[in-house]
């Protein structure tokens, strides 16, 4: 990891084109950056970033065979056989 | 002179499907994610698909079998989230603008049916004239990334 150390109202440039400048430091520990980028970057808190990966991941179809294959999802009603759920979750016959 | 013969061009190829196994499909009919699924970097193209009529959606990775989801159209379901898009996130897609876009979100089907939700925070945006799609994070924090689908009023309210 690159580590710089920046002073209230410094910046640092990323690629030409995004500038972050440190904007506060309190003395609980709690720092506030201004982020100056092209629209097209997402910039997000890092903790909403992992908690929308970690609920994308809860989503895998495949990972919830036995709630697919015991009670089907609201509205919806798919042709899987309720017997033996395979490890893919899925109703392929192979 | 063979060439002159008029056959359909598009390439078809085989999904492997978790519901409905192996799914003959046309090329042009695959999604493609400009900006990846978040957790799933690696996973470009994705088959849409349905096993019934109603909000309710499945998508297939083309790249890896083992990955599918259940997406809800929650405009569909009868949910109307306010959701506002950025020109740029129309415009990354190829729309021209929101009514070339459908909505889906992730659905997680907990086994617990009283858990499961939609993440209406991130919904996953798909252009239909071009077939791209993209994951955005709306910044409306009222938006909740765990909607329980308990909670889901019936149409016509």
């Amino acid at each position: 990891m690159l580590v710089l150390t920046r002073r209230i109202n410094e910046s640092i440039v990323i690629n030409g084109d995004i500038v972050v400048t440190v904007l506060e430091v309190g003395r609980n520990g709690q720092v506030r950056l201004g982020i100056e980028a092209p629209r097209h970057y997402q910039i997000y808190r890092r903790e909403l970033w992992l908690e929308i990966e970690q609920e994308n991941r809860n989503a895998l179809a495949s990972a919830l065979t036995d709630a697919t294959a015991t009670t089907p999802p609201p509205a919806e009603k798919h042709s899987t056989p309720k017997d033996e759920p395979t490890p893919t979750g899925g109703s392929r016959k192979t | 002179m063979l060439s002159t013969l008029k056959e359909p061009t598009v390439a078809t190829l085989t999904v492997q499907t978790l519901l409905k196994g192996p799914v003959e499909v046309a090329e042009d009919q695959l999604t493609t994610f400009v900006t990846p699924l978040l957790g799933f970097p690696q996973l470009k193209r994705w088959l849409f698909y349905q096993t019934q009529a109603g909000p309710t959606y499945w998508i297939q990775s083309v790249e890896d079998p083992k990955v599918g989801f259940c997406v809800l159209a929650p405009f569909q379901a009868g949910l109307d989230p306010d959701i506002e898009l950025g020109s740029e996130d129309v415009g990354d897609i190829g729309a021209k603008d929101v009514s070339d876009i459908d909505v889906f979100t992730m659905v997680v089907l907990d086994k617990d049916p009283a858990q499961r939700r939609t993440n209406l925070r991130a919904p996953i945006l798909v252009c239909r004239n071009t077939r791209m799609a993209k994951q955005v994070v709306l910044q409306d924090t009222r938006l909740p990334i765990k909607f329980f689908l308990r909670d889901l009023k019936p149409i016509g309210r």
